[in-house]
């Protein structure tokens, strides 16, 4: 993509990389966005109230808060009063440009799982800046679903403050969606906090996805696991930024991160770039990743036992959204997944879990 | 006997003296068009390589600086000597070279590798080759081996030259790269004939003796259709407190079932801006392999690149590099997969201490097209204390599904459990943590023919007396 001044630069790589790779930031172009609320909330041990605030460190960086501060875009904020929490929030976001900001706070001690499940007009853009505050020994599980149209362009930003022994958790689904970028950015700065992301996806045609994460270990024996896994097919095309920062002073921190990338046909393009930046010498990072084609001797294998090789990769694909899929426990957020990747009891799990 | 607290620092003592330099001998610091002209003038280039320089120069005045890397803001380019003139010319009796140049050499033990363990030498003392050697043995099967200015006014070789001089390397490819093509001097030509396997390596040791100067040698080696070549480089420099310029360029082109291992151990000074391009284009079936040791400069840009163009061809990079006191090292390589049924494999050890910055940075690319294509990266690094840094930096851009990819790094301290492992076998503390850390090195040592690992372990310097950071 040419640099264009109309142009924002989001998810640079905190330690950039040789230039020709094009592999330091995401651009996206300037938007007015207008607010946005969520189409349907459910909230159970929770109050929503309307004076949330953005930290400074999100994945998509400042200059997508400063445009959003920009265009008037508000944070609502949904505090959780018990130790079990939970709210469900459906955004559809419609043509046009439209932008949403929201900040979960969990005191100390309480815990929250909030659902987001995000759906589009066929074409438009969209932000969603989504701050996560845990206190001290708070826990805070967010379950991201993005389905948004084949035209359309979705801006998927996050943040995390961590104070001692606080646990944030974060699953995402990327199913649909012409241009996804999203940033995510775990601050660990208590003791013993702990950051868990489990992203998986489903890209196929020429949707992009455009991913920027870091964990950024401050706290002594703070602890981060990574795992992305994903199908692209068709002309598809991802990139995955994975930062694993362990500041000085971070001493006892462990980080871990682990990517899985199944490529099906010719015609995809996968970039990947997992660093780990250390400046603590007692820590533990490492980072794995796997990318290529199905194995062929588990193809050779099923389709000894009967089974055509479309139906192999569609069971292969859909074994990488599973590991993210046991993460989530609201049965409605699974019937929606289910629904759309054609699972086998997608329509009943939608009716009977409609009202839990 | 000798205690010590700590691993040590590289021990640059045996390359940290210098003898003085005749000024008049030094060409204007800075680099302009007149000083390009002046540098073609002295070397007697032929007309093409002149109008070369000055379309670099241009080149190098319109590209910007890097600036994904380490600060090279020290580095001022109007205070360093592009050219030193050449107290001697090129001589192949050591007895004929200089007092003081050859006493330089002596002292690194170059001649004596050459009598026991070399195929052929080359010296390069600043800005010239002052002395270059081959068996005659290896030189009756057809190898060349000289220097690049000789081949480039040889007719049996002008040709060769100027079908191959930086293009596996254009000067549009960075900043440096343009400056190389703009003031290059000295460096070696090696061109190995089909099927020849020469079993013992050849080597080339760059110099650099004066203050506040650059040295940008140029090295170009063919290797021919089913031939072998091990080639050694080797590097080093007396400390200053202004700073060097190392901005050389290494171009290797592999042929059909070749084979080149090219291995370097890089003892620069700590006040060295290490700005060196080295890249290889890989035939079919052929095959590079890279053996790196960085363990000196202030800064270092460092990272080999392998084409692999032909069916078949492979690329093996290992590496180490150690990162001491005000040293920013950034290392590591490029491999790009442009053909079916390629394959690479890169393994690399970062050690870093005393406020040492050691950063891994890698690209791997597989083009389109490039199906059963296969790579495989491993990177560790060992962090000894906490005033220091180390980052990895991996990329990899995948553009066929029929590859098989895979990647995997670590980054910690000595492992307590692995310490009181051996304590419980009956080692001290200190020499259990020094055994460790000199095991974390030996992938690459066992690369090494025996009398370079020996230097290498001596650049190490990890004694096994002491307890570490």
């Amino acid at each position: 993509m040419s640099e264009n001044n109309t142009n924002i630069k989001l998810n640079k790589l905190p330690a950039p990389t040789f230039r020709y790779l094009k592999m330091n930031y995401a651009e996206a172009q300037q938007a007015s966005y207008s607010d946005l609320t969520p189409k349907e909330a459910d909230f159970f041990g929770c109050s929503a109230v309307f004076d949330g605030v953005v930290g400074s460190a999100t994945g998509c960086g400042k200059e997508l808060s400063e445009l959003l501060d920009s265009c008037g875009i508000n944070p609502r904020k949904l505090v959780a009063e018990l130790d079990n929490a939970t709210a469900r929030c459906c955004y559809s976001f419609p043509k046009g440009d439209t932008a949403a900001r929201i900040e979960i706070e969990a005191p100390a001690g309480k815990g929250i799982t909030v659902t987001q499940l995000i759906d589009s007009q066929n074409s438009g853009r969209a932000a969603l800046q989504t701050f996560l505050n845990a206190e001290e020994g708070a826990r805070i599980h967010l379950i991201q679903v993005i389905d948004c149209g084949a035209g359309f362009q979705f801006i998927n930003d996050i943040g995390t403050a961590q104070q001692d022994r606080a646990s944030v958790e974060i699953t995402q689904i990327y199913l649909n969606g012409r241009e996804t970028i999203a940033g995510i950015f775990a601050g660990l700065s208590g003791c013993k906090s702990e950051f868990r992301n489990d992203i998986a996806y489903l890209l196929k045609g020429s949707e992009k996805l455009d991913i920027n994460l870091v964990a950024s270990h401050k706290g002594r024996k703070t602890q981060t696991e990574i795992n992305a896994r994903g199908v692209l097919s068709e002309d598809a095309q991802k990139i995955f930024r994975g930062t694993i920062d362990f500041l000085n002073g971070a001493s006892g921190a462990k980080g871990a991160e682990n990517e899985e990338v199944l490529m099906m046909n010719e015609g995809v393009v996968n970039k990947t770039v997992p660093l780990i930046l250390c400046a603590e010498e007692d820590v533990e990072g490492s980072h794995g990743a796997s990318i290529g084609k199905p194995d062929e001797n588990h193809v050779f294998y099923l389709m000894s036992r009967g089974l055509s090789r479309e139906e192999i990769y569609r069971i292969m694909a859909r074994a990488k959204l599973e590991a993210a899929m046991r993460r989530i426990d609201d049965s409605k957020a699974l019937a929606w997944i289910s629904k759309r990747i054609g699972g086998a009891d997608a329509d009943e799990q939608e009716y009977t879990d409609g009202e839990s | 006997m000798k205690e010590k607290t700590q691993v040590e620092d590289i021990n640059t003592s045996l390359y940290d003296f210098r003898y003085e330099s005749d000024e008049a001998d030094m060409f204007e610091s800075g680099i302009t068009p007149q000083i390009i002209r002046e540098i073609s003038e002295e070397k007697g280039d032929p007309e093409w390589m002149t109008e070369f320089r000055l379309k670099c120069l241009d080149i190098y005045n319109k590209t910007q600086m890097p600036n994904w890397g380490p600060s090279i803001e020290g580095l001022n380019m109007n205070d360093i000597v592009t050219y030193i003139r050449p107290k001697t010319r090129m001589q192949t009796d050591w007895d004929e070279v200089p007092d003081d140049i050859k006493n330089t050499f002596e002292r690194l033990g170059i001649p004596q590798a050459e009598r026991e363990s070399l195929a052929g030498v080359g010296a390069q003392y600043d800005s010239e080759l002052v002395y270059h050697n081959v068996r005659k043995e290896v030189a009756e099967q057809g190898v060349v081996y000289t220097d690049l200015e000789s081949a480039m006014h040889d007719e049996r070789y002008a040709d060769m030259i100027r079908e191959h001089f930086m293009k596996l390397v254009p000067p549009t490819d960075h900043k440096f790269a343009a400056l190389h093509g703009a003031v290059w001097s000295g460096g070696s030509f090696v061109y190995v004939p089909k099927g020849v396997h020469l079993d013992i390596p050849l080597q080339s040791y760059f110099r650099l003796n004066a203050k506040g100067a650059g040295q940008f040698e140029h090295t170009l080696i063919i290797v021919d259709e089913g031939a072998y070549l091990h080639f050694i480089e080797g590097c080093s420099a007396p400390k200053y407190y202004v700073a060097s310029l190392h901005a050389g360029c290494v171009e290797l082109f592999i042929g059909k079932n070749a084979t080149l291992r090219y291995s370097t151990i890089e003892n620069w000074s700590k006040n060295m801006y290490n700005l060196n391009t080295k890249r290889a284009i890989v035939e079919e079936g052929a095959k590079v392999e890279w053996v790196s040791g960085s363990f000196g400069s202030h800064t270092s840009y460092l990272y080999p690149m392998s084409i692999l163009k032909g069916r078949g061809a492979r690329a093996e990079f290992t590496g180490i590099t150690f990162a001491g006191e005000g040293q920013e090292l950034d290392t590591g390589a490029k491999i790009v997969h442009a053909a079916p049924d390629t394959s690479s494999y890169m393994n690399t050890k970062s050690i870093s201490k005393s406020g040492g910055i050691s950063t891994f940075r890698s690209a791997v690319q597989v083009n389109a097209g490039a199906t059963g294509s296969k790579s495989s990266v491993s990177c560790e690094s060992l962090m000894l204390d906490s005033e220091s840094r180390s980052d990895t930096i991996p990329a990899m851009d995948i553009r066929t599904a029929d590859a098989d990819i895979g990647h995997e790094a670590k980054i910690g301290r000595i492992s307590d459990e692995a310490v009181f492992y051996l304590m419980s076998r009956g080692m001290t503390e200190e020499n259990a943590k020094a055994l460790i850390v000199s095991g974390f090195a030996d992938n690459v040592s066992k690369e090494l023919p025996l009398e370079y690992a020996v230097e290498m372990n001596n650049l190490i310097n990890l004694e096994m007396k002491g307890s570490i950071g």
